[in-house]
């Protein structure tokens, strides 16, 4: 055993007893680098510091959008009272961006920064966790009296109720009467044959330039332009803004029924009677019919004819009319077929009967059926049209909702990573943009951009 | 510290703490809008609390400096570092959402992850290290007296020579302190002890001076043995005693080399943990004072 | 080096320091030496034999004869003139104090009187012992010597430090001799005579008083006492008295150290070691019975031996004395029975190899928790002025390192050989280091384990060449492990941060090991 011999006091007094108060090279490092560290550090914070900017304390990536802004804290960092107050505030968005208030009647206005979350990395700032929803609606408290929206709405998945139109009890107020069913069907009786209708002969985005296979050849001067080419504007409160291809072109009957429900009149005319109001159609008939009987004065007369007694023949009678009274004969004749068969395969008319034109019925076509809620068929063009309104070939009523339900679009849209987006902002907004204001521009471009 | 059965209440205290936070944590975490964020009421708390046990931490360095005010007993203080310093961690991602954020922000997540990962490699060490430094080095001296101890065993080993062999002027004899220089007197060459005398001057001498050097013959113990026993082969039997005790002072300094080296590895991970954990400090300071202003 | 007949084999240090040469040392011729009174009937053979061993010294008025501290190895004997004895150390006891506030622990330490600062079981006595003639009082430790006083006696015999200055007031004379001439000169009759007139002159009163029992006997009994007591003279390991022995007389010690055991089958145990002061035999006496212990004398020792019938009529007369002694006759006995109790609980074999049946209180670091980080020196030394009490070294026992740090042995040999009576033991086994330690360092050099260190001190004293002026010197006082009785825990171990430093009783520590229960335990 090394050292064997040596005694404790031997061992001890090799020691010097002031040895710990020297630096031993140990110590030396462990006090240089304890030093030199943390002033690396301070001045690493310096070298930034000196640069003007505070880049360095920023607590993430910047959005693409604000991107441009990294080294200009400023921007939205405005210092109002003390060291202590450069919160960005909803000033500050305020003073690029407008973002109306959601309902007169919500609790409270959460800020801007609540929701869309600067600083965390690449992402769009529209793109708004559900909590932020949720943290009204999943418990939701209105300043005012009722509401008519669900109160404990999760996600997508949990919580959020059928769609609207689809309630139980819910029919299609649109007063056309049309068969889905038949009008799918196979050899379908058309005017040249049999056909088979396939769903965008009828409902097509309103940038398509294909032509309408039953639509007119051509526009027709009888054919009044029509209202529902112009943006859509929904029957609710909460314009939308969509972008041209979202919502299908609306149905009209120059574009789709044309082809195959012609409107004759008289065996003596092939064309038909406008698509218009009746008082229209009258005027119609009436110059027709006017515009004929010059030139076949031969049908003023009129062989009535009567039925010969047995042995005792009559001499046919004659009627001669006067071309009024002609006219007046052939309009109501053919007003008989429009009003009573012709239009009424379609339209509800209701007449009073003493030879008034009757009233059609308001067609009141649902041009959007969310409200609240943005849907774009252009993103879900790659679907079969039946998979989603699988009612629509079944379909013999009129008052057939063929919307698809909520289920059918859960079956790709719903929480997880492997589906569609679910989150609320996919097809909700928060902002009710009827109420936005302009923002006037304030800014310079020295403020921006390279070089600052 | 060795992390042993008195540590209970520490254990049992800190899954408490830890089991509240994850408490408080996950349901703000899921359901606050935006996300957990540092500066929401329930972060900055965390916040807080992580750069509390932070700030403690750090402040055992200064304990240590005055080790005799009575401020509570150094094990306390340990245990406090030990266990509030492995909690700042998931304090601190809770805090931060478990995000790095900004430059500042993730340098100082990862020198946090840094100093508590060479912290629980510090800790791992003091179970091992300490026993087998006990086990291993059996004649083991003061660390920082180690060069003024292997003076004085060349200048034993010198002696020892010097009397054996009974030369003085070959061998070169460095003045203890304290005692008169030796008067050099030429005695006769005793000449059955030269290999004593060569092998000292040509192995041991250069090998308990070369501080360390490696690769040297008598610096491995299997060597060294056979080595001696050659000598003693060659040497009379009145010389065994003092090769016995020269090969003794050999493997004491090979001892010191090794106590040496377990030392370096006991105690140089603090060279990484203490400077990076005072910079952890200082940048939290900045970070804390910033991000309020922000 | 006690054992050498001639005096040639002494300390190294001392050397130089011996008899030299110089204008002021005059070889003295036997003849010259046989005319003095004091060495008539000495051998002119053995004189002449040692010629270098005895040499006469002029020392001017002012000139230093002899340190207190110094090593040396010769006695002087006064010749002509007159000089002063006194302890230049200043009258304080080493004292660690904290800072303002009770916590804050940065101790320095600073020397502190006995009247500032009382420690338990201080020794309240007002006479200091040394070697010469006569004892310093505690208040104004000066003190004169004359023609035919001896002087450093138990330097000379013993090689003990020298434990006061000595400063010549008028020119002097004196003799210079080593030991085999003051040998011879002990033996001598004359010698002896005069020696005695003297110290029964001078001393024996103070002598007497100095011994607290005693400080009500009037001046009659003492001057009574004065021609019936005997001085009697032991040398190394002869014994005084034997246990079993019938008791007849009551011994104070002179100078020297005596040893108390007690026999008992399986070896001796010490129960006391007695200096210049103490007194022995009482318990014999006073119960009329036999010896109780056997003493022994451990170095040159020199007793004033009261007889059995002087004794009683001591107790007869004076009845508190009786009283006093009666006291602290039971008190030691109470301290031998726990010692024994101690003793018997133990098995002496595993821990007799390094010593620790002999600890009380022993400094263990765990090594298998120890760091080696120093925590507990730095704390030490911050405890004690910058001082370290502890050093991190020794052997080991177990898996434990055991520190050098004062270990309260049962059998304290640092007290042996104080040549000022100032390293003693309280009731509760501490070491305290008493006012008047003189900072020689015999009790370091004593201390088989190295506890013991000197501290420096910075003092204003006495400036030896200019009279009346005071220079900055510096004093060191003996220092060992106090455990921090200020505080309630020891500082090193207070500071370990991994818990691997213990203050323990061996004994108790260590049971399971040893495979005993542990006894009654002493309050550490």
């Amino acid at each position: 055993m090394p050292g064997a011999g040596r005694t404790t006091k031997k061992l001890a007094q090799r020691i010097d007893l002031n040895y710990f108060k020297r630096p031993h090279p140990f110590r030396r490092w462990r006090f240089l680098l304890s030093l030199g560290l943390p002033l690396l550090a301070l001045l690493w914070l310096a070298w930034y510091g000196l640069s003007g900017n505070d880049r360095v304390y920023s607590s993430g990536q910047m959005s693409p959008a604000h991107a441009f802004l990294t080294a200009k804290c400023t921007a939205c960092h405005v210092q109002t009272a003390g060291f202590f107050s450069a919160k960005a505030s909803d000033q500050a968005c305020l003073a690029c961006h407008d973002g109306p208030i959601h309902h007169a009647s919500q609790t409270f206005t959460p800020n801007c920064a609540s929701c869309h979350q600067e600083h965390r990395g690449h992402r769009r700032l529209a793109e708004t966790a559900d909590t932020d929803c949720t943290q009204c609606h999943a418990n939701l408290r209105t300043t005012g009296a009722q509401t008519k929206f669900v109160r404990d709405i999760e996600n997508f998945g949990s919580g959020h109720p059928e769609f609207a139109a689809l309630r139980a009890g819910s029919v299609d107020p649109g007063t056309i009467k049309l068969n889905h069913a038949v009008h799918m069907k196979h050899n379908l009786m058309g005017p040249n044959g049999p056909v088979q209708l396939d769903c965008d002969d009828c409902h097509r985005p309103p940038t398509s330039t294909a032509q309408w296979r039953f639509g007119a050849a051509q526009p027709s001067a009888i054919l009044p332009a029509q209202k529902s080419d112009m943006p859509l504007m929904a029957k609710s409160d909460l314009p939308i803004m969509v972008s041209a291809r979202a919502y299908m072109v609306p149905v009209t009957y120059a574009k789709h029924c044309i082809g195959c429900h012609g409107l004759q009149f008289d065996k003596r005319f092939t064309e038909s009677v406008p698509h218009d109001t009746p008082e229209v159609i009258h005027a119609f008939l009436v110059q027709k019919f006017q515009q004929y009987i010059p030139s076949h004065p031969a049908e003023l007369r009129e062989m009535v004819p009567h039925r010969d007694l047995p042995q005792k023949p009559l001499p046919p009678a004659v009627r001669v009319l006067t071309p009024q009274q002609w006219v007046a004969e052939r309009v109501a004749e053919s007003e008989q077929l429009l009003w009573r068969k012709t239009c009424k395969q379609c339209h509800s008319l209701s007449s009073s009967g003493n030879g008034e034109l009757p009233t059609v019925a308001k067609s009141n076509i649902t041009a959007r059926w969310f409200p609240h809620a943005d849907f774009n068929h252009d993103r879900h063009k790659m679907v079969k049209c039946a998979e989603c309104h699988a009612g629509a070939l079944t379909s013999h009523e009129t008052a057939d909702i063929l919307l698809p339900g909520i289920q059918t679009c859960e079956k790709c849209h719903h929480p997880g990573t492997e589906a569609a987006e679910s989150r609320c902002f996919e097809c909700h907004t928060y902002h009710d943009w009827t109420k936005q204001k302009e923002v006037k521009g304030r800014l310079t471009l020295s403020g921006f951009g390279r070089g600052n | 510290m060795r992390i042993d059965h008195t540590h209970k209440k520490w254990l049992v205290a800190s899954i408490f703490i830890l089991g509240a936070a994850t408490a408080v944590y996950f349901p703000y975490a899921l359901k606050s809008p935006g996300g957990p964020r540092g500066g929401s009421a329930i972060g900055l708390t965390f916040g807080i609390i992580g750069s509390a046990f932070m700030v403690f931490s750090g402040l055992l360095a200064a304990r240590k400096k005055l080790p005799v005010w009575r401020l509570g007993r150094a094990q306390a203080w340990m245990r406090g570092h030990l266990w509030l310093g492995l909690l700042s961690l998931p304090i601190i991602l809770f805090h931060g959402g478990f995000r790095f954020g900004g430059p500042l922000t993730s340098a100082l997540m990862v020198l946090l992850i840094v100093v508590v990962a060479s912290g629980l490699f510090g800790a791992a060490l003091q179970h091992y290290m300490p026993h087998m430094m006990t086990v291993q080095v059996p004649a083991e001296t003061i660390f920082e007296q180690i060069d003024h101890v292997r003076e004085q065993l060349v200048a034993e080993a010198d002696e020892l020579v010097a009397s054996t062999t009974g030369t003085l002027e070959s061998v070169a004899t460095a003045p203890r302190e304290g005692f008169a220089p030796k008067t050099q007197s030429v005695v006769a060459v005793d000449e059955g002890m030269e290999p004593l005398r060569s092998f000292y001057q040509r192995e041991m001498r250069p090998f308990l001076q070369s501080n360390g050097a490696r690769h040297q013959l008598l610096s491995d113990p299997d060597r060294a043995h056979p080595a001696f026993e050659g000598l003693r082969m060659l040497l009379p039997a009145d010389a065994h005693e003092a090769t016995k005790r020269l090969e003794a002072i050999c493997e004491e300094e090979r001892q010191m080399r090794r106590q040496a080296l377990l030392h370096h590895w006991l105690h140089g991970w603090l060279m990484l943990h203490i400077p990076l954990s005072l910079a952890l400090l200082l940048l939290g300071c900045a970070h804390a004072i910033v991000a309020l202003r922000y | 080096m006690v054992s050498c007949p001639t005096g040639a084999l002494t300390n190294r240090g001392v050397t130089q320091t011996a008899l030299g040469s110089g204008p002021d040392f005059q070889k003295v011729s036997p003849d010259e030496l046989q005319r003095l009174p004091v060495f008539r009937g000495v051998s002119g053979t053995f004189l002449s034999l040692n010629q270098g061993a005895v040499v006469k010294r002029r020392f001017r008025a002012g000139e230093i004869i002899c340190r207190e501290g110094e090593y040396g190895s010769t006695a002087f004997y006064m010749l002509e003139g007159t000089a002063r004895v006194s302890i230049s150390t200043p009258m304080a006891h080493v004292k660690t104090q904290g800072g303002l506030k009770k916590f804050i622990g940065k101790l320095s330490s600073g020397l502190a009187q006995r009247k500032q600062d009382h420690r338990d079981e201080e020794a309240d006595q007002r006479w200091i012992p040394i070697d010469a003639p006569v004892d310093l009082n505690y208040d104004n430790p000066v003190a004169e010597l004359g023609p035919g006083d001896l002087f450093g006696e138990m330097t000379c015999m013993s090689l003990y430090p020298r434990s006061a200055t000595v400063r010549a007031e008028t020119d002097c004379t004196v003799l210079e001799m080593l030991r085999n001439v003051l040998d011879i000169m002990q033996r001598n009759k004359n010698f002896r005579a005069q020696l005695d007139k003297s110290y029964r002159r001078r001393a024996l009163d103070s002598h007497l008083r100095s011994v607290p029992v005693f400080a009500e006997l009037t001046d009659d009994f003492i001057s009574s006492l004065r021609e019936t007591v005997e001085l009697i003279r032991y040398s190394p390991g002869q014994v005084i008295c034997r246990q079993g022995d019938p008791a007849d007389s009551f011994y104070l010690v002179r100078i020297g150290f005596v040893k108390v055991t007690q026999a008992h089958p399986g070896g001796e145990m010490v129960l006391a070691y007695l200096s210049r002061g103490d007194y022995f035999g009482e318990t014999g006496l006073l119960l009329g019975d036999v010896r109780t212990a056997t003493c022994t004398a451990l170095d040159h020792v020199e007793l004033v031996r009261i007889g059995a019938e002087d004794f009683s009529r001591m107790m007869e007369q004076f009845p508190e004395v009786r009283r006093k002694l009666e006291s602290v006759e039971q008190e030691r006995s109470q301290m031998n029975r726990q010692r024994l109790s101690v003793v018997q609980s133990v098995p002496l074999d595993s821990f007799l190899a390094q010593g620790l049946m002999e600890a009380q209180s022993l400094l263990l670091l765990d090594l298998n928790s120890c760091t080696r980080c120093d925590a507990c020196v730095r704390a030490c030394a911050d405890a004690h002025d910058g001082i370290t009490r502890l050093v991190r070294e020794g052997l080991r026992f177990d898996h434990y390192l055991v520190a050098t740090s004062c270990r309260q042995c049962l059998d304290p040999l640092c007290m042996v050989g104080c040549p000022v009576g100032s390293i003693r033991r309280r009731n509760s086994l501490e070491v305290i280091i008493e006012d008047w330690c003189i900072g020689c360092g015999l009790c370091a050099e004593n201390c088989p384990y190295g506890n013991i260190n000197l501290h420096p001190f910075n003092v204003m004293a006495d400036d030896p060449e200019r009279p009346g002026r005071k220079k900055a010197v510096v004093k060191s006082k003996a220092t060992s492990c106090d455990l921090c009785t200020d505080y309630a825990e020891p500082s090193c171990v207070y500071a370990c941060p991994h818990d691997a430093a213990h203050r323990v009783d061996p004994r108790k520590f260590f049971a399971n090991l040893l495979g005993q229960i542990p006894g009654q335990t002493q309050k550490l």
